[in-house]
């Protein structure tokens, strides 16, 4: 089952990250979420097949923010194997 | 002091090392040539990106150097799917705004960044031009993108082209 991450974008939008299949060999999808949402906004992993495929409305769309809960974005966008990661630096 | 001299016994044989089980771990043919060997990740092979032989290997002729593509993708702009990339671990879409973001850090953020679109057949609204978006600080692992038609409205390319030089 394919997976997406969604969080709120400045404006109230919803953002949709799609991650890439050859970063989840390495990396789970939470990893890759921490890292690349926004420092701070929390976000949901979701099925794909729930993200509306008619983008009509597209800029339209909200979320419930009290919904997104699975994680937090890290201040880093940086992975925590990443040389350039803080816990990495000396 | 006298040089240590191993010799095959006939002058088409080959000089061969082998393990305890008697497989080949080094081979050289009589000619000198060294036909079976395993290098470790620590054996310098004395290469720099602009040797003779790292050039010839990848088609890169003349004397200008060479600089290595340091992520790169095609996306589907329309469903946010990654189609194929390479040190890329995800795309954000946000309300036609689209952040690339990179699996491995740059160095810093004096790169280049490379994009272009297709332009969807028998669609006239789909041809435009692309911006790296102008409120964003730009960092050593992610970008900004915004497609435009030619009246200046946001669009989602059906093919999106990335890549990025350092």
């Amino acid at each position: 089952m394919e997976q997406v991450v969604i969080f709120s974008d400045d404006n109230g939008g919803v953002s949709i990250l799609m991650p890439s299949q050859e970063c989840l060999k390495r990396h789970t999808i939470q990893e890759i979420a921490e890292k690349d949402v926004p420092s701070g906004k929390p976000f949901k992993i979701v099925s794909r097949d729930i993200v509306p495929s008619d983008r009509t409305f597209r800029k339209a769309w909200e979320v419930d923010e009290s919904k997104l809960t699975d994680g937090v974005g890290s201040p880093h966008n940086v992975f925590v194997t990443d040389p350039q990661h803080p816990n990495n630096q000396s | 002091m006298s040089d240590l001299i191993i010799k095959p016994s006939g002058t088409s044989a080959n000089f061969k090392v082998q393990n305890p089980s008697g497989t080949d771990k080094i081979v050289m043919n009589s000619s000198g040539t060294i036909t079976t060997a395993t290098l470790g990740s620590a054996v310098d092979l004395g290469l720099t990106a602009n040797h003779s032989g790292v050039k010839t290997a990848i088609n890169a002729s003349g004397a200008a150097p060479i600089y290595a593509c340091r992520a790169w993708a095609q996306i589907n702009g329309t469903n946010n799917n990654l189609n194929a990339d390479g040190n890329i671990s995800s795309v954000t879409e946000s309300s036609d705004l689209y952040t690339v973001n990179l699996e491995t850090a740059l160095e810093d953020a004096n790169y280049s960044v490379n994009v272009s679109f297709k332009r969807q057949s028998g669609d006239g609204s789909s041809a435009g031009y692309v911006n790296i978006e102008k409120s964003q600080t730009l960092s050593n692992s992610s970008f900004k993108i915004y497609f435009f038609n030619t009246a200046g409205d946001t669009i989602n390319p059906g093919l999106i082209f990335v890549s990025v030089f350092r």
